[in-house]
């Protein structure tokens, strides 16, 4: 029956008209990544800005020997391949100490640490909200890294890593990067109040066990949404599904953002984002939707 | 992924698949331009998340489930479904048969029975239980052999 019903469903109908050019599907995508992006002036902290911008002319420093520089106009993007240096004003010293990341983000743009670090390139200004993130190539000494930066003050360093100049391997890389944060990195890089990464799925309340979330031990389960923001496919096909833990400690909302072999959760105190999981859900959503362009 | 590869890939998914994709609309709303339609929103939206859906190798089941949870009885009118091309050997009948069933039917059915998707996995796309799939799937197969039953007489 079953193979039968399923051959006469497919002879019941036809291939219907011809298709619209391909072209005209490939520019509906792009429109729609347009109209939600806004490319960064100088100065501009913008609710939602991506800017990808190739290595630059070194422009000279406007500053005299200590504190902030003096704003500079934009950067010019250019394709050429030369690691010239870009010109990043340098933070306040009273945002730098000892760990702070080589780049930072201070009042909606993207600093270096201080007059040590060169800049060769930088990816992907991206101003969201509260926590700006952006990427950059930069020269330490004799030490050439690979770095991402999340939100407003110098502790929030995403991710580095020591990598030899290659604009096209760090784009691609800070694309890759920045398409995790589409994850987890977004919503932590986009949770209210002071920044703090997300936690790991060691540290999370909640597990997978097989396809189903469950409270770790001392924790219980009070609420579960499956496929909780799936409509938009915000959340990618998978096992998605978000709890409400009550632990000793307080409660989370965790969601199984990612497929469970792949073990991306994402956990957050209640009351951080929202007070009730459906709310939770709903800024999640918005989240998702927004970095999904980053990618 | 650079812009041109990405798109260079994108557009050879596009142009392998939608074809098949369309389809899927179509024996959900039942109308070719409506389905047209349906098929272009959700390719803006997988061009939005190609790095994404292309890494998991999800790229039909993305395009498949927001056709599948579009709410494609809003635009539905009595009456208004087109020709399934394919009249002649009864299959106009059963495309009728299947687009008389209420949404969630018809789309189990399109799932279960004509993709083939287990009980499990057409529950994930229609977000339901697998017991509701059960359910909807013999209530709907039971309303197309009656149609078809009585199409036969």
């Amino acid at each position: 029956m079953t193979s039968d019903l399923r051959e006469r469903l497919d002879a019941s109908f036809d291939e219907g008209p011809p298709h619209r050019p391909v072209e005209e599907r490939l520019a509906a995508g792009r429109r729609a990544v347009r109209r939600r992006r806004r490319v960064v002036t100088a100065g501009t902290a913008a609710a939602l800005v991506v800017l990808a911008i190739g290595p630059v002319a070194l422009r000279p420093t406007a500053g005299g020997g200590g504190g902030i520089d003096l704003p500079l106009p934009h950067p010019t993007p250019t394709t050429t391949a030369v690691p010239t240096p870009v010109h990043l004003l340098v933070a306040p010293a009273r945002f730098v100490d000892a760990d702070t990341p080589p780049v930072l983000y201070l009042y909606g743009r993207m600093f270096r640490r201080d007059r040590d670090v060169t800049v060769l390139a930088t990816y992907g200004e991206i101003d969201i909200a509260r926590h700006p993130q952006g990427g950059a190539i930069v020269r330490i000494g004799d030490q050439t890294r690979w770095v991402l930066v999340v939100g407003n003050e110098p502790e929030r360093l995403d991710e580095q890593r020591e990598a030899p100049y290659d604009y096209q391997a760090f784009m691609s890389w800070a694309r890759d990067e920045f398409a995790v944060m589409s994850g987890r990195m977004a919503l932590a890089a986009t949770a209210p109040g002071p920044y703090a990464p997300p936690l790991t799925d060691d540290d999370s309340p909640a597990g997978y066990d097989g396809n189903l979330l469950v409270a770790k031990p001392g924790g219980s389960i009070v609420q579960r949404i499956r496929h909780p923001i799936a409509d938009d496919l915000a959340v990618l096909p998978c096992h998605d599904q978000a709890v409400r833990v009550h632990t000793p400690a307080g409660d989370w909302f965790v969601l199984g953002y990612d497929c469970p072999e792949q073990g991306a959760l994402y956990s957050e105190r209640v009351g951080v984002r929202a007070d009730t999981l459906s709310s939770w859900l709903v800024q999640v959503k918005r989240v998702q939707d927004e970095f999904e362009l980053m990618t | 992924m650079r812009t041109d590869a990405r798109e260079q890939a994108y557009v050879e998914f596009v142009t392998a698949r939608q074809t098949h994709l369309r389809r899927i609309a179509y024996a959900i709303c039942g109308d070719w331009d409506r389905a047209d339609d349906l098929l272009q929103a959700a390719l803006v939206k997988l061009y939005v998340a190609w790095p994404r859906v292309q890494r998991l190798g999800s790229e039909d089941a993305f395009v498949r489930r927001i056709i599948v949870r579009a709410n494609v009885d809003e635009h539905r009118g009595s009456g208004r479904h087109q020709s399934p091309g394919a009249e002649g050997h009864g299959g106009a009948t059963l495309f009728e048969a299947l687009q008389a069933l209420p949404a969630v039917q018809r789309k189990t059915v399109v799932l279960r029975h004509w993709l083939g998707l287990s009980v499990e996995e057409t529950a994930e796309e229609l977000g339901i239980s697998p017991g509701s799939v059960r359910s909807h799937a013999s209530r709907a197969l039971a309303s197309l052999h009656v149609a078809q039953s009585r199409e036969a007489r």
